[in-house]
């Protein structure tokens, strides 16, 4: 969820909180002055009557209510003792009409003067209150919607205008990447709080673009560094081997020195190579034919994993050109190439899917392997083949990111497949 | 031949020195640009080994030097830098060979008479071992006067063994020599047995007089002895 959005849905809840009790409160407080009001009316009104009532007492009996608005009923002597007077609110009926009509009731008792208990009921009409509560609550309703639209559009407003400096470094921080330069950061803002963002954001990715500057210089020169003495070694070991006298055995030892010294030149090399494609030295590039080189690869591979009687299958539908540096184009399919038929159980079979703009290398497998970790370096989880040195899908996953080709890995049917989008 | 040998490790150097010395080429060493420059100066060689990085200036300036001054060198770079621009950069500056450190002495020795041998004008262009000559420019192999017909591999690899003779080539330096080193040992290996008994078998065929060797499973050996051979004739 964006930052404007969540803060906007904040203000708005606490704005729709504080203003429904602020609506509750004002609409009872009114209610309750205007109620006050009535009955002080009512009250008025029943001293006037009363008055009146006592100074013509001939009215009791007559029961004049020529405008309804009260009524009087004797009380027994008991009930007259014990009378409260009460305010209630009731409805009465209009003839005329034919309806009933909400009123407030004051319902009082008084002493006539023959000594009897009388009961007043008076009556006043609330039609008006009613019309009132309506305005009221529709006065209150729009400004609910109009307060909450003010509320939901000034803080859009403000937001967006606010969190500018912090979008504009996200797209910064986009830009970010490693091995490349640190892009030019411009965002003045005065807010404090992103100007230390800003500073801070900054000097982070500085200090990682350098650590990873250095980390590269370090691998590239670690392995410079070793290239000498690793010819120093196996020059020694070739001259050791060229004596006369040597038997057998000592023969076997030099052997497996050579083998093992040629794993380290191998890593070597291939760490060279990785950091050197990491380091964006490769800058040529030349529009190249897939097909060919694709099926020299193969034709060497074939040469080399004879005994294995490996069959392929090609299917080829137009010419795939890719424009990328040759040798690194040789790199990436060799050891794909290689990969497949080294994976590939005796006597088992290679597909290879040519497209304009796709290339398809699936070899026969016996379990899937890790899709998430097969491109990382030295994961030789599942590898039986102990020559592996772990980094030749390293590499071929370096080389496609470098020429922005997607590479990926599935297990379909029995079958190991790389998948290569021509996307540049 | 003589060889002048630019070379700032000391262990290296005397590595070489000793190959080559068993190769029977005689050879001189520079340690630094300086003496490097004065060798250069003072005597000529039929071909220069050049360490491109040394303590106190750039190898490509000795290379520079040398074609500044007409001298007929060959000239082989041996880098510990195996990037395609330096190897470019060599080569346009008129280096004829190209060697990325760590290499095996067998092959920089095969390399060596190449160049030397291109060098040659008007001269012998093969390389003889009694009555077997490979002639290197036809990738043509002779016996008795008789072609031998060889595919690409077995060529490649009699023509290794044939710029060292009667020294023991490991198997892997032999596999190297063939398939680049892109590709890991052990799974050529098995291709390199076949080739190699396929190669003994077609020059004993031949009558070759160099004996085509194996020697306990570490690697091959071309055996040629002139002495022995002129003495039967």
């Amino acid at each position: 969820m964006k930052l404007v959005h969540y803060t906007h849905r904040g203000i708005s809840a606490v704005a729709f909180v504080l203003m429904l009790a602020w609506g509750a409160l004002f609409y009872f407080t009114i209610i309750n002055e205007v109620m006050d009001e009535t009955d002080d009316a009512l009250a008025n009104t029943r001293a006037q009557l009363v008055k009146m009532t006592l100074q013509h007492p001939e009215q009791i009996t007559h029961n004049a209510c020529a405008l309804h608005s009260y009524t009087i009923r004797p009380l027994t002597y008991l009930e007259g003792m014990n009378y409260e007077d009460r305010f209630y609110d009731s409805l009465r009926y209009i003839e005329i009409e034919n309806e009933y009509e909400p009123v407030r009731v004051m319902s009082s008792s008084f002493k006539a003067p023959d000594g009897n208990f009388y009961e007043m009921k008076i009556m006043q009409s609330t039609l008006e209150r009613d019309d009132m509560v309506e305005a009221i609550l529709i006065c209150l309703a729009i400004l609910f919607v109009v307060v909450w639209l003010c509320v939901a559009l000034g803080t859009r407003l403000v937001l967006n205008r606010v969190f500018r400096p912090l979008n504009r470094l996200l797209h910064w921080l986009d830009n970010v990447l490693p091995g490349k330069p640190v892009p030019e950061l411009e965002n003045d803002t005065q807010i404090h709080e992103f100007n230390r963002l800003n500073e801070a954001a900054l000097s982070m990715t500085k200090r990682s673009e350098k650590a990873y500057v250095e980390q590269k210089e370090f691998i590239e020169n670690a392995a410079h560094e070793l290239q000498t003495p690793l010819a120093v070694i196996r020059g020694k070991l070739e001259l050791l081997a060229d004596s006369e006298e040597l038997n057998e055995e000592q023969l076997q030892y030099i052997d497996q020195l050579f083998g093992q010294l040629n794993r380290v030149v191998h890593l070597n090399k291939s760490l060279l190579l990785l950091s050197r494609i990491n380091n964006g030295q490769f800058t040529e590039s030349a529009p190249i034919e897939l097909n060919r080189m694709l099926h020299n690869s193969v034709q060497m591979m074939q040469d080399i994993y004879d005994e294995k009687s490996v069959s392929v299958v090609w299917d080829e539908a137009g010419i795939c050109i890719i424009n990328m540096d040759e040798s690194l184009a040789r790199v990436l399919f060799d050891n794909l190439i290689k990969n497949a038929f080294v994976y590939t159980p005796q006597g088992g079979t290679i597909q290879l899917t040519i497209r304009p703009d796709e290339v398809r290398i699936s070899n026969s497998g016996e379990e899937p392997l890790d899709e998430d970790r097969i491109f990382t370096r030295f994961y030789h989880k599942n590898s039986k083949n102990k020559e592996s040195n772990g980094l030749g899908l390293s590499i071929v996953k370096s080389v496609a990111e470098l020429y922005g080709i997607s590479l990926t890995y599935s297990y379909q049917m029995g079958m190991h497949v790389f998948v290569l989008n021509n996307v540049n | 031949m003589k060889i002048l040998l630019i070379e700032d490790d000391d262990a290296l150097q005397h590595t070489i020195k000793e190959a080559l010395a068993r190769s029977e080429i005689r050879v001189e060493c520079a340690s630094t640009y300086r003496a490097a420059l004065s060798k250069i100066n003072d005597y000529d060689y039929d071909c220069v080994l050049l360490d491109i990085m040394l303590p106190d200036g750039d190898g490509l300036s000795v290379l520079a030097s040398l074609k500044r001054h007409k001298k007929a060198e060959s000239v082989i770079i041996i880098s510990a830098k195996d990037s395609i621009e330096d190897k470019v950069r060599g080569l346009e500056l008129g280096a004829d060979d190209y060697l990325a450190k760590p290499f095996h002495l067998a092959e920089l020795i095969a390399r060596v008479k190449s160049v030397v041998r291109r060098k040659q004008v008007g001269g012998h262009t093969s390389i003889d071992l009694g009555n077997l000559s490979l002639h290197p420019n036809e990738r043509r192999v002779v016996v008795n006067d008789a072609d031998l017909k060889l595919n690409r591999k077995e060529y490649d690899l009699l023509y290794y063994l044939v710029s060292n003779p009667n020294r023991l080539i490991n198997k892997t330096a032999l596999a190297e020599s063939v398939w680049g080193d892109h590709i890991d040992q052990a799974d050529s290996l098995d291709f390199i047995y076949s080739q190699m008994k396929n190669l003994r078998k077609k020059l004993k065929d031949a009558q070759a007089q160099a004996e085509l060797k194996a020697v306990y499973g570490f690697g091959y050996k071309l055996i040629y002895n002139e002495i022995a051979e002129d003495s039967k004739l």
